[in-house]
């Protein structure tokens, strides 16, 4: 993958990118929700099955399911092994070195992400957090009777170790890889503080207040995952190979073959009664695309996160299900703004009316929305829906490029890698292309390396620079308008030349207040419009395949404590 | 035999030393500085700076490369970006798969290829012989990929007869000791794990050995034709001997010579060459591995395997000229008659 995920502020902007490009490296053995918290209503935010009803249950899909283990008060027993596929290995699982799937069930935050309403946070290792009126002091009163996996009490204590383990570069145990406490790391200086308060109780001090830390809070892999203070000092650096007894999560460490798979097992000790329901959680490396297929069909696995032609081959198997969860990831176009051909507004303008992006859409995935206007996606706080972005004319794009000095037409190159989140960047750039031609834009296709997009895709706040005449990229969020609109002054050049976007963009990062930030949000989608800064394409939440008789995955977006399999 | 021996030796080693060395120098023409690329995107300017003293690229060129040359030396690849973990033990961690998985094919080849290429040149002209060329032609172009996709399909998903890739079911818990599955199940008394995995062998290795197959079925009868023409042959017949030991004893015999040395090749091939059928099969292997990592720039690994694959073709190499050298004695002679 190239890029992603923008829930950045300036100083957390490198954060997610560090958490994108763990991305961009690790592809699919991270299950992407795991950098992501969420916000607002959503749009799709129930599971959005496009099979029937469910039929029969895959013929293997019992075969690695053990015996059902929970018996709830519904009379329904619950339980099973359940088997996902991921793509690449999960070398190490210390939440503060890497993401994968695997560290949201073993480890857990203050908070947890809804699993289906963006921006929304359940309480997990508190009881409750209080926020002092000026931003700067939070209070977390964490919940009692909860253990590590190794049956040592989680306290206040404890929790602070890890939070200075993760943020603190000179901490003796920090591991001095990935270092994902970007809340700490991506703002020197503004966590002043960590300290245990009483043995239940913890405050961390900021210097500025951050709009966005309910988020970072909710991260259990962004540092604020606690992580046994006894494992990590037993092995600050490898613990993470085998992790027994390192987390409080409702799955704890069984078993990892290298390259081959990563077994979990239930903690019956879990704070939660009764929580959860599988008996293990296993995440089996297959790295090719078609042998998940088949290995979903042939009842090997229960569940996979479907990004290709995939979708089309198991829509409408009456053994699967398809459905999506958060986070949402969409494609849109960056131009360079000092370009003397994308530079030009009319330009920008004309290219979105040479696009028909509901033809385009509407065959390569059923999953997908045409996105109806750029900064934010429908749902999130703030979302401008009285604004309509510029529709198909192929005659008014032509009129357009008339006026900007290109009354025959104009060449354009289109730069894009093959990213494993969004649309098929292959297909859309190709149909965009054939597209466009109509309008007058002859355009080029220039393939590139995921990990250079990647690399070129961000910058920092007001980057001078862009080395793109026109882009077809990706980005991904939780549902934080804040982070996601402050993208915008890092995705392109454009806030260069739009210094008033740039002001606007830094001040959302010391605005607490909601009004006053919504009327922020406001002024800066406006612009987007207006100057035509970016072109949106469309949007998709993560799609996925699962077997049918797999149960409860409506709240399984990040975590599969409510997850059982039918027997 | 031992003044040969030490000049292939030697030249082994030059060969490695220009690999490895064009190794160094191109991997620092890729654009890009390898100690940001290395560190995290937030990381600090002193987090960089380590990175890059650890790496020694604050040193003068020449000084970066003596220490590479010193640390490939000791195979020090440095640590994988991807993993957090050095080069070398993720390699070793999974060279075993990659052997199991190549020793396996090679076993087919010998097994399938060779006997095949013997008959068919046997009864040269015949249908077996036609049937046999066609279909070899066949399997050297399909794409390894999708006849394990197909493999899969066939006979995992459609008759379930084989696993659906890995090397062991997801239940079969075995201890590691030497990363070798069978071997690992006799030193841990799990005899009854020896089946399972050499089952979860078959098709992969079938896969990965299809093509070769079909190659080494020319290779054999072709070299077997030439040697059935030559003088030597023919007296033996007309001594009367019978038909089959002509065949055997001075055909086949002499037909393996150049054979066998290819073989060496071969198997190196497929130590190095199962990248499709280790991802198509999610077999845990080096190719696997060294996929993942070009996928995400991973420099260490990509220059560690690269010269540790050098390394092994180079050996490969010097051995089968020494062993070449050894059962036809006119390559000695060739070179004591060189000019000097």
């Amino acid at each position: 993958m190239e890029d992603a995920p923008d829930m950045t502020t300036p100083q957390h902007e490198v954060t997610r990118r560090q958490v994108l490009k763990g991305l961009g490296i690790a592809g699919a053995y991270i299950s992407l929700p795991g950098l992501l918290a969420a916000c607002a209503q959503a749009t799709p935010q129930s599971p959005t099955t496009s099979a029937g009803a469910p039929t029969t249950t895959p013929a293997g899909a019992t075969a690695t399911s053990a015996a059902p283990s929970t018996t709830v008060g519904d009379g329904i027993t619950r339980g099973g092994t359940f088997v996902m596929a991921v793509g690449v290995d999960i070398p190490d699982m210390d939440p503060h070195e890497l993401q994968t799937f695997a560290m949201l069930q073993m480890y857990e935050a203050p908070s947890r992400r809804h699993p289906t309403n963006y921006g929304e946070f359940i309480p997990t290792l508190v009881e409750s957090i209080e926020r002092s009126n000026d931003g700067l002091e939070y209070v977390l009163n964490l919940r009692g009777g909860v253990t590590y996996h190794d049956g040592a009490p989680f306290n206040a204590a404890s929790f602070v170790a890890s939070l200075q383990r993760a943020s603190d570069l000179e901490n003796e145990y920090n591991n001095g890889g990935a270092a994902w406490a970007g809340w700490a790391l991506g703002n020197p200086g503004i966590v002043t503080a960590i300290e245990a308060v009483d043995d239940t109780t913890v405050r961390v001090t900021l210097s500025e207040p951050l709009p966005d830390f309910d988020f970072w809070m909710a991260d259990e892999q962004g540092g604020w995952g606690a992580v046994n203070p006894a494992v990590f000092m037993a092995d600050p650096v490898g613990f993470g190979r085998e992790p027994f007894g390192a987390g409080t999560g409702p799955f704890m460490f069984e078993e990892r073959v290298p390259n081959d798979h990563v077994t979990l097992a239930r903690y019956d000790g879990y704070w939660e009664e009764g929580k959860p329901y599988l008996d293990q959680f296993v995440l089996r490396v297959i790295p090719d695309p078609g042998t998940r297929l088949l290995a979903l069909k042939n009842g090997d696995i229960h569940m996979f996160d479907v990004t290709g032609p995939e979708i089309a081959q198991l829509d409408g198997d009456p053994d699967v299900q398809l459905f999506t969860v958060p986070p949402i990831f969409g494609n849109f176009v960056a131009f360079n703004h000092n370009d003397p051909i994308t530079g030009i507004r009319e330009v920008r303008q004309a290219f979105s009316h040479a696009i028909d992006l509901a033809s385009i859409v509407g065959s390569l995935t059923p999953f997908a929305t045409v996105t109806p206007n750029f900064g934010l996606y429908p749902g999130m706080p703030g979302f401008r829906d009285d604004i309509s972005w510029y529709p198909y004319d192929p005659e008014q794009a032509r009129a357009l490029l008339g006026q900007a000095g290109f009354p025959d037409g104009v060449d354009i190159s289109l730069t894009y890698s093959i990213a494993p989140v969004g649309l098929n960047a292959d297909t859309l750039a190709q149909a965009m292309q054939a597209q466009m031609e109509e309008s007058g834009f002859r355009v080029e296709l220039v393939v590139i390396d995921g990990p250079t997009m990647f690399a070129s895709s961000f910058g920092p706040p007001g980057r001078p620079d862009y080395p793109f005449q026109a882009a077809l990229t990706v980005n991904g969020t939780d549902g934080n308008p804040q982070g996601m609109l402050f993208s915008w002054s890092q995705r392109s050049n454009y806030a260069a030349v739009n210094p008033t976007f740039l002001d606007l963009a830094l001040s959302t990062n010391s605005i607490v207040d909601q009004a006053q930030r919504l009327e922020v949000y406001s002024q800066m989608q406006q612009m987007l419009f207006d100057d035509v800064a970016y072109v949106p394409l469309a949007h998709t939440e993560v799609v996925r395949a699962a077997a049918r008789n797999v149960r409860g995955l409506e709240t399984a977006a990040y975590h599969f404590r409510d997850v059982w399999i039918e027997t | 035999m031992l003044r040969f021996g030490l000049k292939r030796l030697a030249s082994g080693l030059l060969t490695a030393l220009v690999v490895v060395t064009a190794t160094f120098f191109l991997i620092r023409l890729v654009p890009g500085d390898p100690a940001t690329a290395m560190a995290p995107p937030n990381a600090r300017i002193e987090q960089i700076e380590r990175i890059r003293q650890n790496l020694g690229l604050d040193r003068p060129l020449w000084d970066q490369y003596f220490i590479y040359l010193e640390r490939t030396a000791r195979l020090d690849f440095g640590t994988s970006i991807r993993t957090g973990q050095p080069v070398l033990a993720d390699l070793i961690d999974r060279i075993p798969a990659s052997v199991e998985l190549a020793v396996g094919a090679f076993f087919l080849i010998l097994l399938i290829g060779l006997p095949i290429g013997i008959v068919a040149a046997v009864r040269r002209g015949s249908r077996f012989d036609y049937g046999w060329r066609l279909a070899s032609s066949i399997g050297v172009g399909l794409p390894v990929f999708w006849v394990g996709l197909m493999f899969l399909w066939i006979f995992a998903y459609l008759i379930d007869l084989f696993p659906l890739g890995g090397r062991l079911g997801l239940d079969a818990r075995l201890e590691r000791t030497t990363g070798f599955v069978v071997i690992d199940a006799l030193l841990a008394g799990r005899s009854d794990l020896i089946l399972p995995s050499l089952h979860h062998l078959v098709l992969p290795a079938v896969a990965l050995a299809l093509p070769s197959i079909a190659f080494w079925i020319r290779l054999m009868r072709g070299s077997l034709l030439e040697v059935m023409r030559e003088e030597y042959v023919r007296t033996a017949r007309s001594k009367g001997l019978p038909r089959r030991q002509v065949i055997m004893r001075h055909g086949v015999r002499n037909a393996l010579n150049p054979v066998v040395t290819t073989l060496g090749f071969e198997m190196v091939g497929l130590l190095t060459g199962a990248i499709l059928v280790e991802t198509v099969f999610a077999w845990p292997g080096v190719g696997n591995y060294v996929l993942a990592s070009l996928q995400s720039r991973d420099y260490p690994v990509v220059q560690g395997a690269t010269i540790l694959i050098a390394i092994l073709y180079v050996a490969v190499n010097s051995i089968v000229d020494i062993a070449q050298a050894r059962l036809d004695p006119r390559i000695l002679d060739s070179m004591a008659v060189a000019p000097a």
